[in-house]
């Protein structure tokens, strides 16, 4: 047995017991409705899991991260298999990994005690169990759950790190910080737009691409509601609060990402356009450190070939036929070679070069698709 | 702490036992507080953290003091024997207890309590809100508080484990004990500072050592839940090298070893003598290069370098002392060290020795026919001249240096427990891991740095050739103090 296949030996072994844990909770949830203390307790469950067997998953996964790229789903909660979106993650790096999904729920269902709604918790922790067991039962060799945090944790000053640069987002659009003194000056939507301009506008997006058509107003109270089924009462706070909350929301999001990449070793890999634009966003200063464009470079261009085979629509194709296919052609590591040509020190991670040399690689598995007959 | 002397140890069938030991004889068992009680008296230690000590223990007493008025199995407030009775006493007692106090005190307990197993328990001390980082972080620096037996804050618990005895009505007091029952009455309302509490928290503490048996499979579960959910949190003492100018005093011994051979060169063809001496004092002075040059005076290696070094000192100064008696005894030291390489050469030629083995049999037997055809030379099984090194160190007067220096660094060639653990572990700060030692894979513990103490014994075995061969003028004048 090679190293390397030890290694993921050891994974699979504590995969198993995951789905041994994740079985066993979904029938006492199911036996109790999935009622917010049963969720709680299967989140300490599963929190108690990571936590007796965070010794052999870092030394497994930090020899794993040296030697390949891993890539972790970032700014979702869960993979969502029904959709099809294994398929492209498949294709991405060497391993996929995935952060525990019911950790990530975790904060919601911890919110004080009627701010979280009810009915919204076990609508959500249904199907993120669903997608979970999924997962499990039939690509348990494909993606690996882990609790990120266990192998690199964000430490305290990272989280100063996380306010300070949002003070600095703040006077950088503003000029100003403090978040009573922005209430004041520019209490509504319209002034806040203004203040802007039409250059800043166009990027902060929060819901998605058709973002761009809405005014600032409508794109913040678009994303208030879409963050109310759990949360619940978010409506309270002037309108220049609601959107301060709104950017610290996204950009937290990006920040909270890239440092737990980072500090793991391993890269991000988003599934929808506005979480990699501020990804990009965020980074493109450091973009003359050679290690940072790397991580920049691969997390930019995992999401445009992921967007691609996307757009490929090919769900109906056997997921081992597909997965066969990616491991045998290597579309991630063609692009990544593309990216850095001989001789070349480092990544050209500006969207437009990469979105450029995605195209054709796209075009072939278009082809090699067709060919098999799989649309 | 007063520790006993050596002279206070017995000696007996080769064994050093300690007085206690040697009164106590086997009839002694050990229950450690931290290990076997703490776990079923947390719950009282999370009430006392919760509200401070005098509130805390006021609260306390009266909840024992309620459950004892309707649960008279409870004669040790245990953790695990609350767990055990059946559904409508657990809920009694944790109706007792949130009466007084709410359920954010013992909520950290979830934490390390199965939930499927005391749903009871659960469903009166979950609280949502609390995340298990937060509830294992308070339960780690409870049992830190509280890991030392006879810390005030220990000793505080182990007095409401009294006082709950006194309320089940298991234990009695005679009014000659006049001194306990004073010190069960004032303890609560007497300050740690006070003078008083140096006589009452000894008798608190003596009171609460013998009762009841801890549950095994409880402690054994806490000590895993709460174990395997923490981090090792290790520290380690990071010896720095002595900086020691080493460097000339190697160079002036390499200059009066040649000099010394030079002047006396026609002796090493007469007798044994100067060949034996020069070149044992030779080779711990390579021992001593190679640990300076290759800068690993702080490593588990230089130990051993001391330990010869230091035999070698011994057994030099032995040679000299008994020449005068035999004076072949030069020639009987080359023999017998002959003799030892023959018989690893003969096992050698038993086995198939690795073609990258550092035993090389085609040298062994090249230096073991050196002067005589192996078959004319014996193997001594005994040690040298019939003495152990200690008894030699005892005949030359160096018993002090065998006891510490030879000894100590003999439990580093030996691979004994108390060198693996010095060298070979670093220790956790986790009270919930029971502040154990683990293995220093990232290898961070160093040891104490060597070169000091092989410079002073080399020096001393420069004492001791001058002894016999006279030493170059500037040497002496230079190392005189």
């Amino acid at each position: 047995m090679s190293y390397s296949k030890f290694l993921i030996s050891e994974l699979i072994t504590i995969q198993d017991k995951y789905r041994d844990l994740v079985n066993r909770g979904y029938k006492i949830l199911d036996l109790h409705y999935f009622t917010l203390d049963k969720c709680l307790w299967f989140i300490d469950e599963v929190s108690s899991f990571w936590l007796q067997h965070r010794e052999i998953l870092k030394y497994c996964w930090d020899r794993i991260s040296d030697r390949n790229d891993c890539f972790v789903l970032s700014a979702a909660i869960n993979l969502k298999v029904k959709s099809g979106n294994h398929y492209p993650f498949r294709a991405i790096g060497d391993y996929q990994l995935l952060h525990d999904p019911f950790l990530k729920l975790e904060n919601f269902l911890r919110a004080p005690y009627g701010s979280v709604n009810a009915e919204e918790v076990e609508l959500q922790f249904r199907h993120v169990m669903k997608d979970t067991i999924d997962i499990l039962t039939n690509y348990s060799h494909d993606f690996f759950f882990i609790q990120l945090s266990i192998i690199g944790s964000v430490s305290d000053d990272k989280i100063d790190t996380i306010h300070q640069g949002y003070e600095n987002l703040l006077k950088e659009i503003f000029g100003k910080t403090g978040i009573d003194c922005l209430s004041q000056e520019y209490p509504t939507y319209e002034l806040i737009e203004k203040r802007l301009g039409p250059d800043i506008c166009q990027l902060l997006l929060f819901n998605d691409h058709n973002d761009v058509n809405m005014s600032l107003g409508e794109r913040v109270e678009a994303f208030m509601k879409a963050q109310k089924p759990l949360t619940g009462n978010v409506t309270s706070g002037s309108e220049c609060d609601r959107f301060l909350l709104a950017l610290f929301c996204m950009y937290s999001q990006a920040i909270d990402t890239i440092l737990s990449c980072l500090s793991a070793g391993v890269y991000p890999y988003f599934r929808s356009e506005i979480p990699a634009k501020y990804f990009y966003l965020l980074l493109r200063n450091y973009s003359g450190d050679e290690a940072m464009t790397e991580f920049i470079g691969k997390g930019v261009a995992s999401y445009f070939l992921a967007n691609g085979i996307e757009q490929l629509d090919i769900v109906n194709m056997p997921f081992d036929v597909y997965r066969d296919y990616v491991l045998r052609e290597q579309p991630y590591a063609t692009l990544i070679n593309c990216l850095v040509p001989d001789g070349a020190k480092d990544i050209d991670c500006r969207p437009s070069n990469i979105s450029k040399i995605v195209t054709p690689i796209i075009d072939k598995l278009r082809v090699d698709f067709g060919a098999c007959g799989c649309y | 702490m007063t520790v006993s002397r050596i002279k206070d140890h017995k000696v007996r069938s080769g064994r050093v036992i300690s007085p206690w030991n040697y009164s106590m004889g086997q009839t002694m068992k050990f229950s450690s507080w931290a290990l076997n009680r703490l776990p079923e008296y947390i719950w009282l230690a999370l009430i006392l953290d919760t509200y401070e000590r005098d509130k805390g223990l006021r609260l306390a007493a009266t909840i024992l003091q309620e459950i004892s008025s309707y649960e008279k199995s409870l004669d040790t407030p245990r953790l695990s024997k609350i767990l055990s009775l059946p559904t409508s006493a657990q809920e009694s007692i944790y109706k007792s207890i949130l009466k007084r106090i709410g359920k954010d005190s013992l909520s950290p307990l979830t934490a390390v309590i199965d939930g499927e197993k005391n749903e009871t328990f659960w469903s009166y001390f979950y609280v949502p809100e609390h995340s298990l980082d937060s509830r294992l972080l308070k339960l780690q620096s409870i049992i830190k508080t509280n890991y030392f037996h006879q810390s005030n804050e220990a000793t505080d618990i182990r007095f409401l484990v009294v006082m709950n005895m006194v309320y089940q009505e298991k234990i009695f007091f005679s009014r000659e004990c006049s001194s306990t029952i004073e010190a069960l009455q004032e303890y609560p309302n007497t300050n740690h500072e006070d003078e008083k509490m140096r006589s009452y928290r000894p008798m608190v503490r003596s009171a609460e050592m013998h009762m009841g048996e801890s549950n095994k499979e409880y402690i054994e579960s806490f000590w895993k839940q709460i174990g395997m959910s923490t981090e090792c949190k290790l520290f380690y003492i990071n010896h720095k090298d002595h900086g020691m100018k080493s460097d000339e005093i190697i160079g002036d011994i390499a200059e009066v070893l040649e000099y010394v051979w030079c002047k006396n060169k026609e002796e090493s063809i007469k007798n044994g003598k100067l060949t034996v001496i020069m070149s044992l004092i030779t080779y711990s002075y390579k021992v001593l290069h190679e640990t300076v040059t290759n800068n690993v005076g702080t490593s588990i290696a230089a130990r051993s370098s001391v330990r010869i070094i230091a035999e070698v000192f011994i057994m030099l100064k032995y040679l000299i002392k008994m020449a005068a008696e035999k004076p072949n005894i030069w020639n009987d030291y080359q023999q017998y060290g002959v003799g030892k390489y023959k018989l690893v050469l003969l096992k050698a030629r038993e086995v198939e020795v690795a073609i990258d083995s550092h035993v090389i049999p085609d040298i062994l037997e090249m230096l073991v026919n050196e002067e005589t055809w192996e078959e004319f030379i014996d193997a001594d099984l005994r040690y040298f001249d019939q003495m152990g090194i200690r008894d030699k160190s005892i005949f030359v007067g160096e018993k002090e240096l065998f006891d510490l220096m030879y000894d100590y660094d003999s439990n580093y060639a030996h691979g004994l427990w108390g060198a693996v653990r010095e060298s070979a572990m670093v220790k956790c700060d986790n009270a919930a891991h029971m502040f154990h030692a683990v293995p220093d894979f990232s290898l961070k513990q160093n040891c104490a740095d060597v070169v000091p103490d092989m410079v002073k014994l080399m020096k001393r075995t420069l004492t001791l050739l001058s002894e016999e061969y006279e030493l170059p003028e500037w040497y002496i004048e230079k190392y005189k103090s």
